[in-house]
């Protein structure tokens, strides 16, 4: 009796011990949890788990690493048997980890080594979705790329509490090849516009791009370009409606990137990729043209090339002059150097003002004006033929420009580089094309106004609340091409140079406040 | 016996308690988000002689002025100093303070900064408009930590009254155009935390 009781007692007692665990457990688990944020685990993997195209096609793969810790190192081996081919030049460098050490392509395998700057702080490394490279392959035959995850290797910095700086892959994810029937059934992907010869400078022209094919697909992408007669913001670009995702839209020298998905849909036939809305900014001719080598689709099955692309051609129409005064300036923002990757386009909003305090706003976008910079560096941009619609005069104007994230300058004169302090300005244009090229490089626009009591919205003034938002978008990193709210510089991430960045402008603004 | 009956009847219980316990920390834990999102922005009363805040959310921090005297003497100088008081515990990320005093009642100098906050990366005695500016930018990761009930020196200054008469010190909340705008910005929410603030009210005589 005595000895059922023991028992009884110890298995109560394991009970209990086990409750103790289990909880510990829970507990441990969930925080763990919550610090891997976007990934709990290390994984080297392809954007793509199957590919599919006829013999000799193309087909481009992105090379990622996802992964919570934070990663300086990398080398990664892909071997590929004879399914594809590929070579050096076919490996594109890409992604936070800018510098290559090595890149070998032998015996039906790549091995990629690359790291970060050496001037990217420990606590800057990056981190959760790593792209390392874009690998162009050749379909040759059925089969497997795969990653070879004893030939790999990641190093970053280490946990808390130890000197490993070794990241455990815990898996690799490569992709099946798989060979298709030749281009026959491949499709047309199309870019058309009812607009193409009709619009003006500063007018908008809308152009829609299809896909036509009768195989089944529920993600497509392609590299559309336009010219230098147009320019493009990603406010401007609208999905298909049988779209769920817009996965990619990156904007970078007069191209875009572009990438839809349908989540739970296969889709058939002509469908609407998505709308793209041009701002004319030069009279001219130009081509939109998507880039066949990028057009592909695809389904559970693989990745398919389009068997065709089909452009258009358009002409901005020559600006209607003599009836409102043209405005034509040339600008830089403080702090955006010419080299900086994530500033091609600006939206800026302009007033004029004329001698009997008569103002008018106006909205436009500033482009790059290619290399060129002003006497600190920084990159010249110019808005051109900018119509001072309702301005009753050309001259004795001021002109007041506010950047996306800057505070309002005031211009009062052409080679302006210095604070205006005169109530009526002194600035001269012309109602056709011979209104002058004003110069305000010499006085940037200050950095600074990014947010207000609503989270993105500007409310004129450059304050603490500023600097605390962009405090807070700390180490937020976009391709190039792409822009982010706080990235002052213009250089794709948020990081001590737009702290350094912002505070010269603070103290350069209350100066002229104070 | 008996007590070995309850034994077995009790730690079992306790273990399913223990599980049943376990269970419902997680289920929090996932639960609890967005600390602080509600927090209103600054709004403070001008009217008065003491400021207050006017939201339903708690203030978050007292500004007080110091002094020795608050009755002066024409051509005497006196020093000033305001003060944060934490009510909570609470990390600041940047703090814009604007003290508006008359520049024809006093001659403000000797602008410094003691205190245990990061000296102002802008700050300036501008007597064209009558502000006492200071811009905090504060660069640690984290932001600073204001704790509750303790105090800190903010800024000091020294005042040496010109004319005979009763003029105000006060912290400004920003003029119609949102113009010298003070406001604490706390860590997590990027936001203006509510603050009260007194004004100082200085009798200058000239005897």
């Amino acid at each position: 009796m005595m000895n059922k009781n023991k028992k009884t007692l110890i298995i109560s007692l394991i009970l209990v011990a086990l409750g103790l665990f289990g909880a510990t457990t829970l507990v441990k688990r969930n925080q763990e949890v919550r610090r891997g944020a976007a990934f709990d685990k290390t994984t080297i993997r392809l954007s793509e788990t199957a590919i599919s195209g006829a013999v000799d096609s193309t087909v481009s793969v992105g090379l990622f690493i996802d992964t919570p810790r934070s990663v300086s190192t990398a080398k990664v081996k892909l071997c590929y048997g004879d399914a594809v081919t590929t070579d050096a030049g076919s490996i594109t460098n890409v992604g936070p980890l800018t510098v290559e050490n090595y890149k070998t392509v032998e015996n039906n395998c790549v091995i990629l080594s690359k790291r970060v700057d050496t001037s990217v702080a420990a606590g800057n490394l990056p981190k959760d979705s790593i792209q390392l490279a874009n690998i162009t392959f050749k379909i040759k035959k059925d089969g497997n790329i795969t990653i070879d995850k004893s030939g790999s290797l990641i190093a970053g910095d280490p946990v808390s509490g130890s000197d490993d700086v070794n990241i455990n892959i815990d898996a690799v994810s490569g992709a099946t090849v798989k060979v298709i029937a030749g281009n026959t059934d491949a499709g047309t992907m199309s870019v058309e516009s009812s607009d193409l010869t009709s619009k003006k400078v500063n007018e908008t022209l809308s152009v829609k791009l299809f896909l036509n094919t009768t195989q089944n697909f529920d993600a497509a992408e392609a590299k559309l370009c336009y010219g230098d007669k147009l320019s493009l913001e990603t406010s401007g670009i609208v999905k298909g409606s049988d779209f769920t995702d817009l996965a990619k839209n990156t904007i970078s020298n007069n191209c875009v990137d572009y990438a839809v998905l349908s989540s739970g849909k296969t889709l058939t036939g002509k469908i609407l990729l998505g709308t793209f809305t041009f701002k004319a900014i030069k009279e001219g001719s130009g081509r939109l043209e998507i880039d066949s080598t990028t057009a592909d689709y695809s389904n559970s099955n693989g990745l398919v090339k389009v068997g065709s692309v089909t452009n258009a051609d358009y002409s901005i129409q020559t600006l209607v002059t003599g009836i409102n005064p043209i405005l034509n300036f040339k600008m830089a923002f403080a702090g955006i150097k010419a080299s900086a990757n994530c500033a091609n386009s600006l939206k800026v909003q302009v007033i004029a003002r004329s001698r009997d305090k008569t103002t008018k706003p106006y909205v436009v976008t500033a482009v790059k004006d290619g290399s060129n910079s002003n006497g600190a560096g920084e990159a010249i941009y110019k808005v051109e033929n900018l119509v001072l619609t309702d301005m009753p005069y050309t001259d004795q104007l001021s002109i007041f420009v506010k950047g996306p994230k800057h505070a309002q300058m005031k211009y009062g004169k052409d080679k302006q580089n210095d604070n205006y302090t005169a109530a009526d300005g002194t600035i001269s244009v012309t109602k056709d094309s011979t209104s002058p090229m004003l110069d305000f490089s010499g006085y940037p626009d200050l950095p600074g106004d990014i947010t207000g009591p609503t989270a993105g919205n500007q409310d004129g003034w450059i304050r603490a609340n500023d600097y605390a938002y962009m405090k807070s978008k700390s180490h937020e990193t976009v391709s190039s091409g792409q822009s982010i709210d706080a990235d002052l510089d213009g250089d794709c991430q948020v990081n001590a140079g737009d702290s350094t960045v912002f505070n010269n402008s603070l103290i350069e603004k209350q100066d002229q406040l104070y | 016996m008996k007590d070995n009956e309850v034994l077995k009847l009790f730690i079992p219980l306790i273990a399913i308690v223990i599980i049943f316990e376990s269970v419902m920390l997680v289920s929090n834990l996932s639960g609890k988000t967005q600390i602080g999102s509600k927090v209103a922005p600054v709004k403070v009363n001008e009217a008065g002689s003491s400021a207050q805040v006017v939201e339903s959310q708690p203030v978050a921090l007292d500004l007080v002025f110091g002094t020795n005297t608050k009755e002066m003497k024409v051509g005497q100088s006196y020093a000033v100093e305001v003060n944060m008081l934490g009510k909570n515990d609470y990390y600041l990320d940047g703090v814009d303070l604007y003290v508006k005093y008359d520049p024809s009642a006093f001659n403000v100098s000797g602008l410094s900064f003691e205190g245990k906050l990061p000296r102002p990366s802008y700050n300036k005695i501008s007597t064209q408009k009558g502000v006492i500016v200071a811009n905090y930018l504060i660069t640690t990761p984290g932001g600073f930590k204001i704790a509750k009930d303790e105090s800190d020196a903010m800024m000091k200054f020294n005042v040496v009254p010109k004319k005979a008469g009763n003029f105000d010190f006060e912290i400004t909340a920003g003029n119609q155009d949102k113009e010298s705008a003070t406001m604490f910005i706390e860590s997590s929410t990027s936001r203006a935390l509510p603050f009260s603030s007194n004004k100082l009210n200085v009798q200058v005589s000239t005897k």
